[in-house]
């Protein structure tokens, strides 16, 4: 059965009709003739069969690449199948041969190699763009969109947030709304708003109570983030650099309108001495007269008393309790009044049931004629002591001079009874700071009080700065506590204004447009 | 230590060597632009130790916004230098220019950036961004190594052949053997026009990058080959039918059977074709020796080239992800 050899080229196509056997080799009696020496002079043979097929018999021992398979020695090719020979391409068609001859160029028909990285698959553009693109849609695209659009859950879960922007951790007590940026950072591009604060922190005091203190520049012209910088870590919200205080603080003779304010820079060098609020209890309680070395004379005999016996730590353990009488000073201090030889027990805390008591009594008793004057009374006797001795001024005698009066201050208001003054005790000594007890308690009292020597209560006996500086350091102290402002102090400490209330005349910072 | 010294000195090479006109680029104009990275490593660095912001150091501070804008700037204009430099019409002493500031400066961002960040690290894009810098910056660092060192190596190798004489040669060798093989018999030409189409020039990435090139097992197959042809001609005048060739043993090695059957080509060689069959041997083993040449022209130069595909992409993806980080910032305030 005759084959049709069709050779197609560039220049056009040929045919041929081949009879019989064909031989295909570099030989010239070769019935298809084939160049290149890697083509063997007699290399294969191959045979009509019926229904276009064709028999492949190799006639050398490199074999035919048939269909991409190297070596074959015989085969049955069917229309569709290509031949590979020295690199020459004879495909096997409905009617008979397709032959495509090898490039020149390239006599040996070697296959192409990978002689450089880039031949080796080796790109520059695609991983650029292919990492141009990830970042772009995880780093932007995406966590922006998700501001806007919020897709089923089971989606979002897999999507990158606004997450991917947060630098540091958030502050413990932001944690519980941290995964929602949102909520602080209501709008894009604007730094975080105090309303944004406020929402939660309703409230909140003030640096003063004086309106004309919060309109100077280093308050009205700051935010709440100007101060409190989040993503700080856990504890990160509350500054500790004293340069937040010291940028005024440091220079009071800027604030003119403030003369009374003092200098303040840094604990270590430049903090004014500690200086009590004027303070007024009420109380008369010479602290020389309780604390001498040798002890107070007491119902059992001499007593030793300390500090504790009167000052007992609050539960808190930042201060004290007030001294409470019935435990603390009625067991030397008993109230008992003679009223006409009659000893009366008067009650504590109470003016009116006090003068009650003692009214009463004086009406009471057996209105004596007057004695006879006589220079001679006996020992024991109460003296004579003159003047009239009626109820009230006998009242008003033992309240506003004799008992009351020698731990209270009185008050005469003209035309009412005398009576003691309203106590006013756990007042604080230092209202602008906050010092603790409970943080001292393995401290001596005398280590930082000098007691014994004040007459008065009123007269606070804080210590010397220097007191403290035995321990507190500045805030970059190798040697000493390192202290800041807000160890002591809190910028929060108004006691009626709060922030946000004052309207336009207080802070709102830079974004209150 | 001592490979290491002799980069060092080959990198700040300050005087050409006796008749080279070589010039490293890294001592253009007396280290200029060494002078000036250094300068800004050290003043960024003293800048840091001295500031001592309220709320901790970051790139949140005025000296952190200083560096991050330095520090941006910078790498927009070495990207840009990446560009420009490749032009090499401005002619050499651009292009040196271009390259001395390109590696000093990129140097110097270890600095600006490290220090714009306040060592505040994490699974963010800003320390992406910082991570991507790094990345180029370390691939750089391996660019500058291996163009100081191995264009030499590429020139020695290559003998004062070039890449595609050396092709060509391996072409002309081949077609030698296929002639030579020709004259013995046709089953000696089956076999090396077979080895002929298995010769492999270069290979994959890891090839390339290892200098392990995957050999073929014609070696094998040609030296069994070999082996037996010079006993058939020995012994007689008529060729044996291919299919009694043994199977190859797997795992011989090429050297010693070369001498094998050298030796054993030398009694036949009195035979014609024994002659031809020596000098197909010749021929293939010379064949050998160029191609593994040329396969360490390839690894060579693989490894010179091989740092811009990272070098290249990992910038692009840096200052994609410069550009986030700094919107980002700005997005939330």
């Amino acid at each position: 059965m005759a084959l049709t050899l069709r050779r197609v080229s560039a220049d056009g196509t040929v045919e041929d009709q081949l009879e019989g056997e064909v031989i295909v080799g570099r030989a010239t009696d070769c019935t298809i003739c084939l160049p290149g020496l890697l083509v063997a002079l007699k290399h294969a043979r191959l045979t009509s069969l019926s229904g276009s097929r064709i028999k492949l018999e190799s006639l050398c021992p490199m074999g035919v690449e048939v269909n991409g398979l190297p070596g074959v020695q015989s085969a049955e090719l069917q229309p569709g199948d290509v031949m590979r020979i020295g690199g020459h391409r004879l495909s096997v068609v409905a009617d008979g041969l397709e032959l495509e001859l090898a490039e020149e160029g390239d006599p040996l028909a070697r296959g192409a190699f990978r002689s450089t990285l880039a031949d080796a698959g080796m790109r520059m553009r695609r991983p650029a763009l292919w990492l141009a693109i990830g970042t772009l849609l995880v780093g932007l695209a995406i966590p922006l969109a998700l501001r806007f659009a919020r897709p089923p859950e089971i989606v979002a879960k897999f999507l990158p947030t606004d997450q991917v922007w947060l630098t540091d951790g958030i502050s413990n007590a932001h944690q519980h709304f941290g995964a929602d940026c949102g909520k602080c950072h209501e709008i894009l591009f604007v730094p975080v708003r105090d309303e944004a604060c406020l929402s939660c922190h309703k409230g909140i005091a003030h640096h003063s109570d004086d309106a004309a203190i919060l309109k100077v520049d280093g308050i009205s012209n700051r935010r709440c983030a100007s101060c409190h910088r989040e993503h700080q870590g856990p504890h990160g919200v509350v500054p500790r650099h004293p340069g937040l205080c010291a940028d005024c603080h440091s220079k009071p003779q800027q604030f003119t309108d403030f003369p009374k304010l003092p200098m303040a820079a840094d604990f270590a060098s430049a903090h004014p001495e500690l200086t009590a609020a004027e303070h007024h209890s009420g109380l008369i309680f010479p602290h020389d007269a309780h604390l001498k070395p040798n002890g107070v004379r007491g119902p059992d005999g001499l007593e030793k008393l300390s500090c504790a016996s009167c000052h007992v730590r609050d539960r808190g353990e930042a201060s004290f309790k007030p001294a409470v009488f019935a435990t603390q000073c009625q067991r030397c201090h008993q109230l008992d009044v003679d009223v006409a030889g009659t000893t009366v027990r008067l009650p504590h805390g109470d003016n009116e049931l006090a003068r009650a008591a003692l009214l009463t009594y004086a009406k009471a008793a057996p209105q004596s004629a007057p004695e006879e004057e006589s220079s001679r009374r006996r020992p024991g006797d109460a003296a004579p002591r003159g003047g009239a001795v009626g109820p009230q001024e006998l009242a008003d005698d033992v309240i506003g001079n004799r008992v009351c009066a020698k731990c209270h201050e009185t008050v005469r208001d003209a035309g009412k009874p005398i009576r003691t003054r309203e106590l006013a005790l756990q007042l604080p000594w230092l209202p602008h700071a906050q010092f603790t007890h409970a943080a001292h308690a393995w401290q001596k009292c005398d280590d930082c009080h000098a007691k014994q020597a004040s007459a008065s209560a009123d007269v606070a006996a804080l210590p010397s700065i220097e007191s403290c500086r035995a321990c507190h350091g500045a805030v970059n102290s190798h040697d000493r506590l390192q202290s800041t402002c807000v160890d002591c102090h809190r910028f929060h400490q108004a006691a009626k204004l709060v922030m946000g209330a004052v309207g336009d005349e207080q802070a709102g910072g830079e974004n209150k447009k | 230590m001592a490979a290491a010294s002799g980069i060092l000195k080959r990198l700040f090479t300050l005087t050409p060597r006796e008749g080279a006109t070589h010039r490293s680029f890294l001592v253009y104009k007396n280290g200029l632009f060494l002078k000036i990275a250094l300068a800004l490593a050290i003043l960024s660095t003293a800048f840091y130790a001295w500031h001592d912001p309220q709320h901790g150091p970051s790139g949140n501070t005025w000296l952190g916004y200083t560096l991050g804008t330095i520090g941006a700037l910078l790498i927009f204009w070495l990207a840009w230098f990446g560009v420009r430099k490749r032009r090499y019409r401005e002619g050499r002493g651009q292009a040196q220019l271009w390259t001395s500031a390109h590696v000093y400066l990129g140097l110097s961002l270890l600095f600006v950036a490290t220090l714009h960040t306040g060592f505040h690290f994490g699974w963010n894009i800003h320390t992406f961004a910082y991570a991507l810098m790094v990345l180029v910056i370390i691939s750089g660092i391996y660019g500058v190594i291996v163009y100081a060192t191995l264009p030499e190596r590429i020139t020695a190798n290559r003998d004062q052949m070039g890449f595609d004489a050396m092709l060509a040669e391996i072409a002309r060798l081949d077609e030698a053997a296929l002639a030579l093989a020709d004259k013995v018999d046709p089953e000696t030409h089956a076999v090396v026009a077979k080895s002929v189409g298995k010769v492999r020039i270069g290979g994959s990435t890891w090839e390339q990058l290892s200098g392990n090139y995957a050999a073929p097992d014609q070696r094998s197959d040609l030296e069994s080959f070999f082996s037996l042809k010079k006993t058939q001609i020995a012994q007689s005048p008529q060729p044996m039918p291919m299919r009694d060739t043994p199977a190859a043993a797997p795992g011989q090695r090429r050297p010693q059977t070369i001498m094998f059957v050298a030796g054993q080509i030398f009694d036949a060689g009195r035979d014609p074709r024994g002659e031809s069959l020596q000098k197909v041997l010749q021929t293939v083993a010379q064949r050998k020796l160029l191609v593994e040449r040329i396969n360490r022209d390839i690894t060579l130069r693989a490894r010179l080239n091989v740092w811009l595909y990272f070098h290249v992409p990992l910038t692009v993806g840096l200052l994609v992800a410069l550009v986030i980080h700094i919107v980002s910032v700005f997005l939330y305030w």
